[in-house]
């Protein structure tokens, strides 16, 4: 079938290969976001179709190779292709002579099989036969890798912001009943004003009993039944109460978890949401910044119903003020971390893709499969001609291997180097 | 230690010079300085040794251990790899250059490769100087040092054997054409260039592997298609795609030689790709 054959082909793997390099280029150089669209998946699908047929395909060659195969072939397999070499003819016998070329093959870390025929000798001699097995290993897991990717994205969760004020709990969602509170968050730095640790002290709750306490930092994520909290960011975070008509309807800390320039002046900036489309933004001066609009340790408040700016004014702590029927009290500055959540149940999976995918290549490539035959025949007047092939011809150093046996065999039959 | 690393630096730049320059004179008056120790028993048995091949060999090894001071030097005083900024980059680069480019002359007997190999280097090294930045401390990324080491030491072995495998790449489509009787022979090349894939290609996939497995500690994602980890997959596919046209009919020769050229010209966008592109790798 011509659909079967285009498969099996390696041609057709190369292009792939080279097409899907040429597009992760466009990719790299170029901001469209070509990973998550189909013209990038049609490749890849194609490519893991192409790999399985042609796995499928090798696997008699290789199996043959594995379990050992025939010691006998036919008289013309011995001169074939264009890895073969035909010694002078010599005077000694040909048991002799298959007795040295054994020893030398042995002495070179081949497996030796021989079989002797109508006065013919079979010498089938291989090395490295179970590396073979490397290519399914390493192709096998690009594959893993496709499917622990394709499971990750559908029976994983990630949020990508999960912020916490100090002294504060959220709650993760995903119906993992998780919460995280976090006790405090402290950020150092080196003397020339490099980041040099953050850390979030935090406990962990699971429908309310505590499960687990931790330090979060960055190369220290938190892992708790395959749910992992990530140290991702931080910044302040505000403290603020709101009544209506008398009634406490907010009181907590909001994340200032955005930051807008104007003016030269960087702010912090946190929306609270109290819902029925008012809102509710807040905004702080970055510290050591000389900021007119809003001095230090105070905070810029903004009430919008829906969209509309209904107040705007300027908080000290402890001072409470009136927009509309909301009274506001601002009780200080704190901090918030930020974390990232995410649940992969194919991480084992890419554990166990990655170590097979190094083994498989390194088993390929550095321990190349050998295979010499040698034929020796008895001729007239007692002499005896042999004819060494050695497969696969194209594989890495073989003619190398090749030339070294021979010159050893020349040696240890007393035949002279050609000149040339 | 901040003297020493500066002096070895520069010492090993000279060296660098110093070998291409006695290479190149070696090429150009090829047999002129010769010198032939004849073995009194037997008279076919006479070898001969050409100076500038020995100095050119002695300088490049000079220029290995100084850089190798360097690195040394560098490592006294951050307290770790070579692994935190382009300076540090470039010098380990052109480390794992040069000494795989001896490796490859010891094997192959020719020093040939490794010269193209010795002005990528040298070229690298004068970018470090230009480069040069003060030890600085680790941010909190970079400080997961185990994985780190083997990722940038990965780097190290792969993006050098890779170099060398493009210099032979290099002179073999010039041999093709040329038939010079000063270079390599083209089947030489070819298997040289093929070896070095062979020895780098399971150390690009350990690095992009440890990269991935690092990010996911760090950043909570094993793959972000950052514009540095694509460049690397590009690199990686261009030499995968190397190692399975070589088994193509037809395919090995001009056509696999361009495709190491292709696979080196990845290597030099992914390295130089933070001045590119920003992302996760945003450092300088």
């Amino acid at each position: 079938m011509w659909l079967w054959r285009l498969f099996s082909s390696i041609k057709l793997a190369l292009a792939l290969i080279l097409l899907i390099a040429g597009m992760s280029l466009i990719g790299t150089l170029t901001s469209l976001s070509i990973f998550d669209s189909i013209w990038f998946a049609i490749p890849g699908c194609l490519l893991m179709l192409n790999i399985l047929i042609c796995s499928l395909n090798r696997w008699k060659g290789i199996k043959l190779s594995v379990l050992g195969g025939p010691v006998q072939q036919k008289e013309s397999f011995y001169n074939a292709g264009d890895n073969y070499i035909e010694l002078p003819p010599i005077r000694i016998s040909n048991s002799e002579v298959e007795k040295k070329i054994e020893l030398l093959l042995k002495s070179r870390g081949y497996r030796v099989r021989s079989k002797t025929e109508d006065n013919n000798m079979y010498i089938t001699a291989d090395k490295n036969r179970y590396f073979r097995l490397g290519t399914y290993l390493s192709h096998f897991s690009l594959i893993l890798f496709v499917f622990a990717f394709i499971g990750g994205s559908h029976f994983g969760f990630r949020i990508a912001n999960l912020e916490v004020p100090v002294g504060s709990t959220a709650k993760v969602g995903q119906n993992s009943g998780l919460s995280l509170q976090l006790i405090s968050f402290s950020d150092q730095y080196y003397d020339n004003g490099m980041p040099k640790d953050y850390r979030s002290q935090v406990v962990l709750y699971q429908n309310g009993q505590e499960v687990r306490q931790a330090t979060i930092r960055v190369n220290q994520p938190l892992t708790y039944g395959g749910i992992r909290f990530y140290q991702a960011y931080f910044g302040p975070a505000a403290e603020l109460q709101v009544q209506r008509n008398g009634s406490v309807i907010f009181d907590g800390k909001v994340p200032l978890d955005s930051t807008s320039v104007s003016g030269g002046a960087v702010r912090y900036l946190g929306v609270l949401d109290l819902q029925n489309g008012l809102k509710v933004r807040l905004i702080s001066s970055a510290e050591n910044i000389d900021d007119t609009m809003i001095p230090a340790g105070q905070l810029g408040l903004e009430v919008l119903q829906d969209g509309q700016q209904i107040g705007l004014t300027l908080m000290q702590t402890d001072t409470p003020q009136t927009i509309g029927n909301l009274e506001f009290t601002y009780n200080g500055e704190s901090q918030f971390s930020g974390f990232q959540v995410s649940k992969d149940p194919t991480n084992t999976l890419i554990w166990v893709a990655s170590i097979l995918f190094i083994i498989g290549i390194s088993a390929v490539l550095y321990f190349p499969y050998r295979h010499i035959w040698v034929l020796i025949q008895s001729g007239k007047q007692k002499t005896c001609s042999v004819t060494i092939r050695s497969l696969p011809s194209r594989s890495f150093g073989n003619t190398t291997e090749m030339s070294v046996f021979v010159t050893q065999i020349k040696h240890e039959l007393q035949i002279p180097e050609d000149k040339n | 230690m901040a003297g020493l690393e500066i002096f070895s630096l520069i010492a090993s730049l000279v060296c660098i010079a110093i070998s291409i320059i006695v290479s190149i004179f070696g090429f150009a008056r090829r047999g002129r300085y010769t010198i032939t120790i004849n073995d009194k028993k037997d008279n076919n048995n006479s070898k001969s040794f050409s100076i500038p091949d020995i100095a050119g060999t002695v300088f490049s090894a000079l220029s290995l251990f100084f850089i190798t001071l360097t690195i040394i030097a560098r490592g006294v005083q951050t307290g770790h790899g070579p692994f935190s900024n382009m300076y540090e980059f470039a010098i380990a680069f052109s480390w794992g250059i040069i000494a795989m480019g001896l490796f490859f002359q010891w094997r192959y007997k020719t020093g040939a490769v490794k010269n193209v190999g010795l002005l990528v280097a040298l070229s690298l090294i004068i970018f470090a100087i230009v480069q040069h930045a003060k030890p600085e401390p680790l941010v909190p990324a970079l400080q997961q040092s185990v994985l780190l080491s083997c990722h940038v030491a990965s780097a190290i072995v792969a993006y050098g054997t890779f170099t060398i495998g493009f210099g032979a790449a290099v002179l073999f489509l010039i041999q093709n054409r040329r038939k010079s009787k000063w270079l390599p022979s083209a089947e030489l090349l070819d298997t040289m260039s093929y070896h070095s894939v062979v020895i780098g290609f399971p150390f690009l996939t350990a690095l992009i592997i440890l990269g991935a497995l690092w990010a996911d500690i760090a950043w909570g994602s094993y793959w972000s298609w950052d514009p540095k980890e694509t460049a690397s997959l590009v690199t990686w596919l261009v030499f995968a795609a190397y190692l399975h046209a070589r088994v193509i009919r037809g395919w090995k020769g001009n056509k696999t030689a361009l495709l190491i050229i292709v696979g080196f010209a990845a290597i030099l966008l992914t390295f130089f790709g933070n001045y590119i592109f920003t992302g996760l790798h945003s450092y300088r």
